[in-house]
């Protein structure tokens, strides 16, 4: 028999309106999960201590007749997302002590669904920098090889998923946080459109760049979890709602330049990717190599804009608190003195020329594929505070962009897993995930769970 | 072209002190900033 933890979201809810399941069994299943492996993966940081209750309401809620997917069912929150009466550090001794006042709005939303909050998980300290082993926390590991980084900043949402504690686990994403850690651990990150999401309750790290959306074990839970958390569903098409379309007819640009010429992109990464491009066509899809705007320019407006904002957002915490910041995000917030207005000023008029260069450059096409990272999670020990670590990706583009963007798995290297980035248009989060959706069953990648 | 003495100087203006060990690293990260500044107005240039 399955343990219910590792039942799908769609499974969960089929066993839980049968009647063969309850969501406080559904509960226990997943705090038994922590149990057994958060001493392993540092994944978990709060546990709700009210989930066991809230498991309960949810199948008091079902029993008078509510029948959402999502009744019942426990998810996992990033340290950076708000949950009324939890902990709400943001990884960071900064805010030791304090506990959310009320749910994000995300969270909000779930729970009026029925969903289960389990508690919350490990963040890279504000979302800046990590991992930094000098924290009083351990940094999460990364499942596949708890020697190695799980990226971040949703370090622990990844872990949680990619580890088996829950389906799905919220996470927030500036430059990457949500798609590079999924890349990582071998789960898939949707990074959804600008605004499609609240970012009510989440500690801003740079409101112009930031996004909440949801990591999840498939790419249809994923695509669930989305519709969950829209905040004006009416303005959106569902992402949901594709997901048996196929790729048939669908026209992929293949951004191969962006990441193959780059000498720190692994020979497995390029071959893993071309080896995706190459299921997408045979499953109907055209795809066509494509030359992409400068992905550098990306990158330093991106970098300006989050260094500007970030600092605007810490500048009365660095008077008060500047003691309790860890090394790396007090040098990293540091970055942004360098900058001026007008600086800023030019960074906000090339996001938007950057904005529509990247339109233009998709004229004729669907979507775009890339990779998410050029290399697998590094080691731990490559980070001992003695220099920089730079973890190559190509996901800040889109946060300059604001466009919807999904990472799923897509092969391995080293035994560590590597993602592959499906990238449409505003409005577009049903295509990438029917895209996503029929890779992800023609293939196996998404299926392979680390063993513990 | 923004000095050592300028970054410090704006470092201090925000109450930020860094040990020598931080203020080097928070140094490189700021002129790779200023670089990426640079970046964006030579694609600017190219768009005009």
């Amino acid at each position: 028999m399955t343990d219910p933890a590792d039942l799908s979201l769609s499974d969960a809810a089929a066993a839980l309106q049968a009647g063969t399941l309850t969501a406080r069994t559904l509960t226990m299943a997943a705090l038994d999960r922590v149990a057994a492996r958060n001493d392993s993966l540092h994944a978990v940081t709060h546990l709700n201590p009210q989930a066991l209750a809230e498991a309960d309401h949810a199948d008091a809620m079902r029993a008078a007749g509510q029948t959402g997917p999502l009744c019942g069912i426990p998810f996992l929150v990033k340290d950076l997302i708000d949950v009324a009466d939890l902990p709400a550090t943001s990884g960071s001794a900064v805010l030791a002590g304090r506990v959310a006042p009320t749910d994000a709005a995300s969270v909000a939303l779930l729970r009026a669904q029925g969903a289960v909050v389990l508690g919350k998980v490990a963040t890279y300290e504000f979302a800046m920098v990590g991992p930094d082993l000098a924290l009083p926390d351990p940094p999460a590991r990364n499942p596949w090889n708890l020697a190695h980084i799980t990226g971040g900043s949703s370090s622990g949402s990844a872990a949680a998923v990619a580890g088996g504690l829950v389906r799905f686990a919220l996470g927030t994403d500036t430059g990457g946080s949500i798609r590079s850690p999924a890349a990582y651990c071998g789960c898939v990150g949707l990074k959804p459109g600008y605004d499609r999401v609240s970012r009510g309750g989440a500690f801003p790290l740079s409101p112009s760049l930031d996004h909440v959306g949801p990591l999840a074990a498939t790419v249809a839970e994923a695509a669930l979890i989305l519709d969950a958390i829209t905040g004006n569903p009416a303005l959106w098409r569902a992402a949901s709602s594709q997901l048996r379309r196929g790729v048939g007819g669908l026209r992929i640009g293949y951004a191969r330049d962006w990441f193959a010429n780059d000498p720190q992109a692994t020979p497995a990464l390029i071959r893993a990717m071309d080896d995706a491009a190459a299921q997408l066509s045979m499953l109907g899809a055209t795809i066509t190599p494509i030359t992409l705007p400068d992905y550098a320019a990306y990158e330093a407006a991106g970098s300006i804009i989050l260094h500007a904002e970030a600092l605007d957002q810490h500048r009365d915490l660095i008077r008060d608190k500047q003691a309790f910041y860890g090394r790396p995000v007090l040098q990293c917030l540091a970055f942004g003195a360098a900058l001026d207005a007008e600086d800023v000023a030019q960074a906000r008029i090339a996001q938007s020329a950057l904005r529509n260069a990247m339109l233009a450059a998709m004229d004729g096409f669907d979507l775009l594929i890339t990779a998410t990272t050029l290399t697998p999670a590094l080691p731990f020990a490559a980070f001992d505070g003695t220099k920089a670590v730079w973890t190559p990706m190509r996901t800040i583009p889109f946060n300059v962009t604001g466009q919807p963007v999904l990472s799923l798995p897509i092969g391995f290297d080293g035994g560590l897993p590597l993602g592959m980035q499906i990238i449409g248009r505003i409005g577009d989060e049903d295509l990438i995930c029917a895209a996503g959706h029929a890779f992800e069953q023609t293939t196996d990648h998404s299926a392979q769970r680390p063993l513990f | 072209m923004m000095s050592k003495a300028d970054f410090a100087a704006r470092l201090a203006a925000l109450g930020l002190t860094l040990d020598d060990r931080a203020f080097a690293a928070a140094w490189a990260g700021a002129q790779h900033l200023r670089g990426e500044v640079a970046r964006v107005q030579a694609w600017l240039a190219t768009q005009a």
